[in-house]
């Protein structure tokens, strides 16, 4: 039997696996600094506008300590900045980061509900056609 | 996995996702040719992608992802009963890589990324693949059938529809069953 690929095909993936491989640490940080609840919340809230510490405060619901630390992670990724002083605002790199990331997973769930609905087996007389001809 | 059924070897794979270039049949495969045969609309569709093949062969070279290797896929439509409507999609192609532009008269096909249950019969032994495949896929089994297609194929195994050392691969798209 001839071998079938059991993954996706590594030819296909070679120039996003060598894309990878150069913004390896980059992408890492970028995944840290979003990889937590309320930082990905203080990244929506900023899609609204600019945002000043206090109304983060409430908006996410943090102590003022813990805040400072999620901003500062978001700071550090470059994902957010500070405008003026303790207003923040989401960069062009944020906002293209959350639009991969949704689009990813608008894709991916499309995908999904379309092989749900068509998923099904094969009807005994096509079977009996196909197998008999 | 790898399974044993009426001495057949299957193999269980993990999901895996075809996209394949090439061309695409719909109808009553059979109505000229009551029979497997070269002249069959299959076979005339095999020619006309054997024929693009050749007109486009750079094209064709710098794209397959498997040299060599040849897929038929045959789709049941939601429409079909095997009666009255005997009408079904025979899409016939090659592995290819992703982002590519397509001939105009060619078809790119995504399936749907699932496991497969592969085995090979000869080409002569259709019975084989239908006794392997009910046997996998019956009712209460451990395996049931994802979707309504089912892909055959072809390598350098391949010496002809009459040939008895003629080989092919079947890869039926399957999960595994509640019941299993």
């Amino acid at each position: 039997m001839a071998d079938s690929p059991t993954s996706i095909d590594y030819l296909s993936w070679v120039p996003l696996r060598e894309a990878l491989e150069r913004l390896f640490e980059e992408i890492l940080n970028s995944i840290k600094a979003l990889s937590h609840e309320n930082r990905l919340k203080i990244m929506m809230y900023l899609l609204d506008g600019t945002q000043s510490f206090h109304g983060l405060k409430l908006l996410v619901g943090l102590k003022k300590t813990a805040l400072a630390n999620h901003i500062k992670q978001l700071l550090d990724a470059q994902l957010i900045q500070k405008p003026e002083y303790a207003t923040y605002e989401i960069t062009t790199d944020g906002k293209r980061l959350l639009e991969a990331l949704v689009e990813s997973h608008e894709k991916a769930a499309i995908g999904r509900k379309l092989r749900e609905k068509e998923k099904r087996q094969l009807s005994a007389g096509f079977i009996r056609i196909f197998f008999n001809k | 996995m790898t399974l044993t059924v009426d001495g057949v070897k299957v193999i269980v794979t993990d999901p895996v996702q075809y996209r394949l270039l090439g061309c695409v049949f719909y109808g009553d495969p059979f109505h000229s040719a009551k029979e497997w045969s070269y002249d069959n609309e299959i076979g005339h569709l095999w020619n006309r992608f054997m024929r693009l093949g050749h007109e486009h062969e750079d094209y064709f070279a710098s794209v397959n992802m498997q040299p060599g290797i040849g897929y038929e896929v045959h789709i049941e439509p939601s429409d079909y009963d095997g009666t009255t409507n005997k009408e079904y999609y025979v899409f016939v192609g090659l592995s290819v890589r992703d982002g590519i532009e397509i001939p105009l008269e060619m078809f790119l096909k995504v399936l749907p990324s699932t496991c497969y249950v592969e085995f090979s019969t000869p080409v002569t032994r259709y019975d084989v693949a239908e006794s392997v495949f009910k046997e996998l896929l019956s009712d209460g089994k451990k395996y049931s059938q994802s979707f309504p297609y089912i892909i055959q194929r072809y390598d350098e195994r391949y010496l002809g529809l009459d040939n008895p050392d003629s080989m092919l691969d079947w890869l039926i798209p399957v999960e595994v069953s509640n019941h299993g």
